[in-house]
C-alpha cells in the first residue's frame, strides 16, 4: 500500500495546492477574526473531500482499472484513499491548534475551549467522507456526483450553523465536552465507512 | 509446459451484446493475436481473464491457476498494457515505477530504468505531457520490469506511428524467446500481430470465430482471382469463402484441394478476417474453439 499512498501523495502535490492556500488563508483568517470556527472549517472540510477529487483524477486517467489489475487487495485500494484523507486531517487540525494557541495567547479565546474545538473540528473532517466515500467507491465519481452536491451543500449549511452555535455557546465546547462524545460518534462512522467502502469497491471500468 | 491460459465455455452478457461463449488456449512460450474490429470484445475478454469483470459462465486458467484462486498472487506473474494506459497525468515515469515497486514483489528498478533509457523515454517529464508513443512505451516497460511470465497488451500499438510500432513488437518477441513466457496481444492493426504471433484468433460481434496456429493458418489458405464462372468450378469443400470485386470476383480457397495449374495468390490474416466477418467465410470450423 505505500505505493498507493506515494501516487496520492505525488497527486496532492501536484492538484491540491489550492487547498493548502485556502488552509494558509483560513488560518490566518481564524487568528484575527470574530468568527474563528467558519474559517477553521473550510479547509478541515475540504481535507476530507480530498480523497474524491483522487478519485475523480484516478478514474479520468484510468488509473481505478488498472491498479485493478496489479497485485492490490479491495482493501488496500480502498484504505489507501481513508488514510489520505486521515493524514491530511492531521494536517489541517494540527494548523487549527496552532491557530486556536494563537488566539488563546493573545487572550481572544478561552483555553477551556480548545480540546473542544478541535474535536468538533476533526468531527465535520472525518464525518463528510464517511458519508461521501462508500457511494463514490460503489457508483464512482460521476454517479455519486449529485450526492455529492447535495451533501457538500448540506454540510454547508451545518458549518454555518454549527460555527455560529459554537461561537455563541461555548459550553459546546467547553471542558472538551459534548464534543467528544461528537467527535467519537464520527469516528465511529468513519471506521463503518471504511469497512462498508471495502465491502462496496467495484472498479468502475 | 502449463498453458499460459485456458478458457473454456467463457460468456459475459451485457445488454445489446454477449461475449462468448469463449474455448481459447495459450501455450507457454507463444504469442496469441486476438483480432477483432473496434467493438468486438477483444478488450472485455481481456479484462474476463484478469477477473476484472466478473463472468456469466465457464471457466479462466490463468498460469495454471484458476483465476479466482489467489490471483492476487498470479498478478505478480502478470504484465498489463491497456489501451488507456491508467497511468496518473501528473507523475513521471520515475515517479511511476517508484509506485509500482512497492506493488510487485519482483519489481527491477534498474530494468525498468533501463527499458525507459532503451525506449528513449524522458524519465522526468510527466506522463501527460508525454506523446502517445511515449506514453505507451512507459506501460510496456512498466509490464516488464517485475519479471512478469505473462503479457496482456490491449491495443498496444494503436496510434503509434510505425517506428514505434515496430520497436514495440520487437520487445514482445524477445519476451517470448523464453519459453516459460507467454504474450496475449489484442489488435485491429492485423499487420502488427501477423509479424510476431504464433496463434491467432479471430473475435467478431463477441463470437470466437476462429483459433488457429498462424503460420498452418496461412499456409492452408489463399485466394483464387477469376470470373464467377471459373470460381462456380472449384470444388465446394476448396471454397471457404466468395465475394464480388470491381475486377471481378475472389474466393478464399483451402490450396490442397484446388486443381493444381489454378493461381492461387498468398493471403494474410487481415484478408481472412475480412472475408470471414464480411462474407460469411467459414474457415477451419474443426479448429473453432481453441487449438492448442
Amino acid at each position: 500500500m505505500k505505493g498507493l499512498l506515494l501516487k496520492d501523495w505525488y497527486m496532492v502535490v501536484k492538484y491540491c495546492k489550492a487547498w493548502l492556500l485556502i488552509l494558509a488563508v483560513m488560518i490566518g483568517a481564524s487568528v484575527f477574526g470574530t468568527k474563528p470556527f467558519l474559517f477553521l472549517l473550510w479547509p478541515v472540510m475540504l481535507a476530507g473531500l480530498t480523497a474524491i477529487t483522487l478519485l475523480a483524477y484516478d478514474e479520468r486517467s484510468g488509473w481505478t482499472m488498472l491498479s485493478r489489475a496489479m497485485p492490490y487487495t479491495r482493501a488496500q485500494l480502498v484504505s489507501a484513499k481513508y488514510l489520505v484523507v486521515l493524514l491530511l486531517l492531521v494536517v489541517a487540525v494540527s494548523l487549527a491548534a496552532a491557530a486556536q494557541l494563537a488566539r488563546i495567547f493573545m487572550g481572544k479565546e478561552d483555553a477551556g475551549s480548545f480540546a473542544g474545538v478541535l474535536f468538533l473540528l476533526l468531527a465535520v473532517g472525518l464525518l463528510v467522507p464517511a458519508v461521501l466515500l462508500p457511494l463514490v467507491f460503489r457508483f464512482g465519481v460521476e454517479k455519486a456526483r449529485i450526492v455529492y452536491f447535495v451533501v457538500f451543500g448540506f454540510a454547508t449549511g451545518c458549518m454555518v450553523f454549527v460555527s455560529t452555535t459554537v461561537d455563541d455557546m461555548p459550553q459546546l465546547t467547553a471542558q472538551g465536552a459534548p464534543a467528544g462524545q461528537i467527535l467519537l460518534a464520527a469516528a465511529v462512522l468513519f471506521a463503518l465507512s471504511w469497512l462498508l467502502s471495502i465491502r462496496a469497491y467495484r472498479p468502475h471500468v | 509446459m502449463t498453458n499460459a491460459i485456458e478458457i473454456h465455455g467463457l460468456v459475459k452478457a451485457y445488454p445489446g451484446f454477449t461475449l462468448g461463449p469463449v474455448d481459447l488456449t495459450l501455450p507457454g512460450g507463444c504469442i496469441l493475436g486476438l483480432i477483432g474490429e473496434n467493438g468486438a470484445g477483444k478488450s472485455t475478454l481481456i479484462r474476463l481473464i484478469l477477473d476484472m469483470v466478473q463472468r456469466d459462465g465457464g471457466t479462466v486458467s490463468v498460469l495454471g491457476r484458476d483465476n479466482r484462486d489467489r490471483f492476487r498472487q498470479t498478478k505478480e506473474d502478470i504484465g498489463v498494457v491497456f489501451d488507456e494506459t491508467g497511468v496518473p497525468a501528473c507523475l513521471s515515469a520515475r515517479q511511476y515505477g517508484r509506485v509500482l515497486q512497492s506493488a510487485y514483489g519482483r519489481w527491477s528498478p534498474q530494468r525498468y530504468a533501463a527499458l525507459l533509457q532503451k525506449l528513449r523515454v524522458p524519465q522526468e517529464k510527466p506522463f501527460s505531457t508525454l506523446s502517445r508513443g511515449n506514453q505507451m512505451k512507459v506501460s510496456i516497460a512498466a509490464a516488464l520490469a517485475h519479471d512478469a511470465k505473462l503479457l496482456l497488451l490491449d491495443e498496444p500499438t494503436s496510434g503509434l506511428d510505425p517506428v514505434v510500432r515496430e520497436e514495440i513488437v520487437d520487445l514482445f518477441s524477445e519476451f517470448t524467446r523464453d519459453e516459460d513466457h507467454a504474450v496475449l496481444i489484442s489488435s485491429h492493426i492485423v499487420s502488427d500481430l501477423e509479424k510476431i504471433c504464433d496463434y491467432t484468433a479471430f473475435l467478431h460481434e463477441g463470437k470466437l470465430l476462429l483459433c488457429a496456429e498462424k503460420d498452418r493458418l496461412l499456409e492452408r489458405c489463399g485466394v483464387v482471382h477469376g470470373t464467377a464462372e471459373q470460381l462456380s468450378g472449384l470444388a465446394p469443400a476448396a471454397l471457404l469463402g466468395r465475394r464480388r470485386t470491381a475486377y471481378g470476383e475472389e474466393a478464399l480457397v483451402e490450396r490442397r484441394r484446388v486443381p493444381a495449374g489454378l493461381k492461387i495468390t498468398p493471403v494474410n490474416l487481415e484478408d481472412i478476417f475480412v472475408f470471414m466477418v464480411r462474407d460469411g467465410a467459414n474457415v477451419c470450423p474443426e479448429e473453432k474453439g481453441g487449438q492448442s
